[in-house]
């Protein structure tokens, strides 16, 4: 046992220690990161499961980087702005016209295409003429027009263009699939997936009640690569997501993991302070929490109480402290058999100042060793209650992107980057609290 | 006070012990689920109880006369049937009585919704039939985890100071951070989906192979991820406990004087630390043993291994008691059978325990 | 010729807070059938001279230096399978301060002695030869069935005593064999050394901070002070006359009924890695001069056989 104690101690043999010190420095980075999440973010975590939100996003885009590997296939999204021209004015209806030039030279069509056109009062009617480098053309009209359009909105218009030129209705109707139809070569082999390069024109005209004023607009032409992490099926970038759940991730593991080392070594300490019958009694309490099957207990708890953040650290404390509390009484039962304790004894010194003086100094780096190390372990937990569906509600967490990923069988498509990256966070955020649990560990118990 | 006990009282008290902890375990988890299930249950009678009576106001629209008092008496008489089957018209504490005792005779009754594949609603049966296959992945996962974890453990005991000294911490972080069932995800994205190695799930083909042998090597097929995940997940915590026991004991003075008696190094590790440290070993096996069935709750789930984790988390997202209660009384009673076989096993390996030392 | 000889023995520990010399340069005879005494504080390193004797020192301490000639031959330069085979406890066995504790707690005294007999293939009757040993330490025959906790804290020192003379060996080394046992059971057990020693041949290396136990059991003294070797010589000698500062301070120390206090040495042992310029002893010296805080003494033969360490002769 280390004879200093104090804060400067721990501080020291955790900066002495050189997994210690880079667990320390990749706390204070998590750290930054979840105060960068809040203040920067914090408000679109709400509209996280709102999947309008996500539109204009690519869905199901790989991570950006990717593209450096394959820049003709693999791509961002590209946008394109115009400026308005008025071509039709009275009291009755105003007619805009924007026109849209663009170069394509992917040898892949985007993914999608949206139209996105902000007036200061609804669009009444709208049409699209899509011209082809080659000069060939389609028109896209809908019945019911909005500020935003994608390529499922003119299914119809599509639709029949495909079955004009191939002869027959396709089996698939996705995105895809009409993005092909935009720029495929006309004729029997438009879906084989050859695309035409080169300057595509695209007019859109509207048909607007007077005096309605044109925001802005844009034209999404969706990439299949997106920021660092990629997009899920929504278009909710992954990125984004994993920055939203540092906080409750950081949050819940450091109250549940305090919480229950707190419980552990008051309730271990006593016992194995005070013996006889409180001893078989604490002992007996701690070995009921332990029995029970936690992870089982824990789901049946947290879907019948769907708790809240605070309320889920406080459950999964109440079935950790006996952990912490064996191992606690077994270090207050060795500190008891110490000399100087007996001699205050003798010394008749009450038995609440020993605990104070000679057991709280002697088991605290015990509870910052084990704190540091619960941490991951709750952190799991949550990330496996939230990979459950069992999620405090209004909070984005690694385990509910990963829930998502499993029941959109993201595994089947390989979308493997919705799958990787969630995970590698929890072992990320871990491992400095492990390493430095395990450093103080060392220092204070000589490598045991 | 051991000693003037003796070594055969001292186990009949552990079983006292055993009992009564089973007891405020199971008390436990039903006092703090029932009131809310109650609830659940007491709004699905009233959906129930409306349907019926929707169902006989069509059925007896053709007829004419609508009795409504004779339908009430009716749905009134279906709705009782309904509340006496959840037990709902019994107050709690008399309910809650009537459970411990049914749990304890290992009576867990019918379940509300869930039925066996022999088509029993016997609570019992459903879990007799889902019990063997976590027995199987997680006993066989445990095993291989303890074999191999020893083994790294007692290497890196030995090589103290060495590389192999560092693996083992390094392999313990990975355990202590690392959510097997995320792993189980990656690996069917990666090897079952990804380049077709493996099976995504189940637990044999559909429909199954017919001969025995057949069939075994088919499980074992579909076995090979699930047990990859968690040997992978929890090797390094085994063998870190390993080596801190093999450590530990290698302080004590006989490990000196074995030495000095010109007893091989590998002789002294092998024979006489690693039969000290056996006890709290078996210790560690047991509960990882036991621990694995409630823990493999998430690896199921995701390799679809239709065990009793799976079959709990069902239990739970249809709010059947009978069945959520008569698992986790299995599983507790698995557990601290665990750790009453284990006090007899360390009453074997070490002499002193025996004797009440 | 003695049977044993260590010349320049250093052993290191390297610690985090500098290189300790537990043992440094330290020459001792012995003798056949003789007994020698190692005697000096806790911490001065005669301990661990002798787990260097029998190669049982650990990292981070390393045996740096020097020779260790048993019957003229180094067997430090031995590769350890063959010190296994040819030396330890064959030729040079071991009594330790924790004997009691030496056993392996889980295998019966029996199991454990026959166990050093298979090792070192012992040729005859293993149960007849446990038995003959146990009657050898006055232990009963059924002692070998019996656990390590089953029996008192003498009674397993005599049966370790009996492990240790199991394969005959030429020299017994004992490290503070009697300093946890009760009084009474450590006069039985030193006159069961004295006899064994008489009937075997034994020769015995006998360490202790004890000097009245040293008195009545050894041929010759060593007294060590910081890892080295500060006086040596016949034991009657060294008692009536002891030369060395240290040896007279140590002298001193030992309780004696005719007196009503006990003296003890002032000040502290010095830091193992820090040791100071000059005598090892001169900061705790009553008779220190100027030359002790500046050069090393060496150990000088003065009279007989009689070797001190100190600038003073």
């Amino acid at each position: 046992m280390a004879t200093e104690t104090g804060i400067k101690l721990y501080v020291n043999t955790i900066i002495k220690n050189k997994s210690g010190l880079i667990g320390l420095i990749m706390i204070i980075f998590f750290v930054a990161l979840s105060i960068y999440a809040v203040t920067s973010f914090g408000k679109v975590s709400p509209q996280w499961e709102n999947s309008v939100y996500w539109e204009t996003y690519p869905k199901n885009a790989m991570p950006y980087w990717m593209s450096y590997f394959n820049p003709s296939k693999i791509f961002g999204t590209k946008t394109i702005s115009t400026s308005p021209l008025s071509i039709y004015s009275s009291s009755s209806y105003d007619i805009y016209q924007l026109n849209y030039n663009f170069t394509w030279t992917k040898d892949k069509p985007p993914t999608d295409v949206v139209f996105y056109i902000e007036t200061s009062s609804p669009i009444q009617a709208m049409q699209i003429l899509w011209i082809k480098p080659d000069g060939t053309n389609i028109t896209l009209s809908s019945n019911s027009p909005t500020s935003i359009t994608d390529l499922i909105s003119y299914s119809s218009s599509i639709g029949n263009y495909i079955s004009q030129q191939i002869g027959y209705v396709p089996s698939s109707s996705t995105s895809q699939t009409y993005s092909q139809a935009l720029f495929g070569y006309e004729g029997k082999n438009l879906l084989n997936g050859t695309v035409e390069k080169g300057l595509y024109k695209v007019s859109i005209t509207i048909v607007t009640s007077p005096n309605t004023k044109i925001l802005s607009n844009k034209i999404y032409l969706e990439g299949n690569a997106y920021g660092l992490f990629g997009t899920d099926i929504y278009g909710r970038p992954i990125d984004l997501g994993i920055l939203l759940g540092f906080p409750n991730a950081l949050e819940i593991g450091l109250l549940t993991s305090i919480i229950s080392v707190i419980g552990g070594v008051i309730v271990g300490g006593i016992s194995g302070f005070l013996g006889g019958k409180t001893d078989s009694a604490m002992n007996w309490i701690t070995l009921v929490i332990l029995v029970l099957p936690a992870l089982p207990f824990l789901v049946v708890l947290s879907y019948i109480m769907r708790p809240n953040l605070f309320l889920e650290a406080l459950l999964i404390a109440f079935l950790s402290w006996p952990f912490y509390a064996i191992i606690a009484r077994s270090s207050a039962q060795s500190i008891k058999n110490e000399t100087f304790v007996e001699a205050d004894k003798v010394l008749g010194i009450p038995s609440y100042r020993i605990f104070f003086t000679h057991f709280l100094p002697r088991l605290t780096p015990f509870a910052i060793a084990y704190t540091a190390l619960g941490v991951p372990a709750a952190i799991i937990l949550v990330e496996t209650l939230a990979f459950l569906g069992l999620t405090p509600t209004g909070l984005v967490t690694w385990g509910s992107i990963l829930n998502s990923a499993e029941s959109n069988l993201a595994a089947v498509n390989g979308w493997w980057w919705w799958i990787l990256f969630p995970g590698v966070m929890i072992i990320l955020v871990s491992i400095p609290f492990v390493m430095i649990g395990f450093s103080i560990e060392k220092a204070v118990f000589g490598g045991k | 006070m051991l000693k003037v006990m003796g070594y055969k009282s001292y186990l009949a008290k552990e079983i006292i012990i055993y009992i009564t902890v089973l007891i405020a375990a199971m008390s436990l988890l039903y006092l703090l689920t029932y009131p809310v299930i109650q609830e659940v249950l007491k709004a699905t009678v009233q959906t129930e109880a409306e349907g019926f009576k929707q169902a006989i106001l069509k059925h007896s629209a053709g007829h004419g006369s609508i009795n409504l008092t004779n339908i009430n008496i009716l749905v009134n008489k279906y709705k009782d049937s309904l509340m006496t089957a959840y037990g709902l018209n019994q107050p709690l504490y008399l309910r809650y009585f009537i459970q411990m005792k049914n749990l304890l005779t290992f009576n867990f009754g019918n379940a509300y919704f869930l039925e066996a594949p022999n088509g029993s609603h016997k609570v019992y049966v459903i879990i007799a039939s889902y019990l063997p296959y976590t027995i199987i992945l997680f006993t066989t996962g445990t095993l291989i985890v303890i074999f191999a974890g020893t083994l790294i453990g007692l290497l890196s005991a030995r090589y103290a100071g060495t590389v192999w000294d560092k693996i083992v911490p390094t392999i313990a972080v990975i355990h202590s951070s690392l959510p097997t069932w995320w792993l189980g995800f990656l690996l069917i994205a990666a090897l079952a989906y990804g380049v077709k190695v493996f099976p995504p799930g189940g637990i044999t083909s559909i429909p199954p192979p017919k001969s025995p042998l057949m069939y075994s090597i088919n499980m074992l097929y579909h076995m090979a991820l699930p047990l990859l995940a968690f040997f992978i997940v929890n090797v390094g915590g085994f063998a870190y406990v390993v080596r801190s026991l093999v450590i530990s004991t290698t302080k004590e003075d006989f490990v000196m004087t074995a030495k000095a008696r010109g007893l091989s190094d590998s002789r002294i590790l092998y024979r006489h630390i690693l039969r000290t440290a056996s006890p709290s070993i078996s210790t560690q096996v047991a509960l990882a043993i036991a621990g694995s069935f409630a823990g493999g709750l998430t690896t199921e789930i995701v390799f679809n291994w239709h065990g009793v984790g799976w079959l709990t988390y069902v239990a739970i997202l249809l709010n059947d008691l009978p069945v959520i209660l008569g698992i986790n009384f299995v599983l507790t009673v698995i557990l601290l059978l665990a750790l009453f076989i284990n006090e007899l096993v360390k009453g074997y390996l070490d002499p002193r325990i025996k004797a009440g030392g | 010729m003695p049977i044993l000889s260590v010349k320049d023995f250093s052993i290191h520990f390297y610690t985090p807070k500098g290189v300790r010399k537990a043992v440094d340069k330290v020459n001792l005879d012995l003798n056949k059938k003789e007994v020698i005494g190692i005697a000096g504080e806790s911490g001065s390193g005669k301990s661990t001279l002798a787990m260097g004797i029998m190669r049982l020192i650990t990292p981070p301490g390393k045996i740096v230096g020097g020779k260790v000639l048993f019957n003229n031959e180094d067997i430090l330069s031995y590769d350890e399978d063959k010190f296994n085979k040819e030396i330890r406890w064959k030729k040079i066995s071991m009594i330790f301060q924790g004997s009691m504790n030496g056993f392996t707690p889980v295998f019966k005294i029996g199991q454990q002695i026959e166990e050093v007999l298979e090792v070192h293939e012992y040729k005859g009757n293993f149960k007849e030869r446990v038995n003959e040993l146990l009657k050898m330490v006055e232990l009963d025959p059924s002692v070998s069935d019996k656990y390590p906790h089953e029996l008192s804290g003498g009674m397993r020192q005599r049966a370790f005593i009996a492990m240790a003379l199991a394969l005959n060996p030429e020299i017994l080394i004992c490290d503070e064999p009697t300093t946890a046992l009760d009084v009474i059971t450590q006069a039985k057990i030193i006159n069961l050394l004295k006899t064994l020693k008489k009937e075997l041949g034994l020769s015995i290396i006998f360490i202790t901070h004890d000097l009245a136990l040293l008195s009545e059991i050894s041929d010759r003294l060593y007294i060590m002070y910081a890892g080295s070797i500060m006086e040596s010589g016949y034991s009657l000698d060294l008692y009536k006359n002891p030369k060395h500062p240290y040896t007279q301070l140590l002298m001193d120390s030992i309780a004696d009924i005719n007196k009503d206090y006990i003296k003890g040495i002032p000040g502290f042992m010095p830091d193992l890695a820090n040791l100071p310029k000059g005598c090892r002893f001169s900061d705790r010296c009553p008779y220190a001069m100027e030359i002790c805080k500046q050069k090393e003494p060496e150990l000088k033969r003065i009279e007989g056989d009689r070797y001190v360490s100190c600038w003073l002769y």
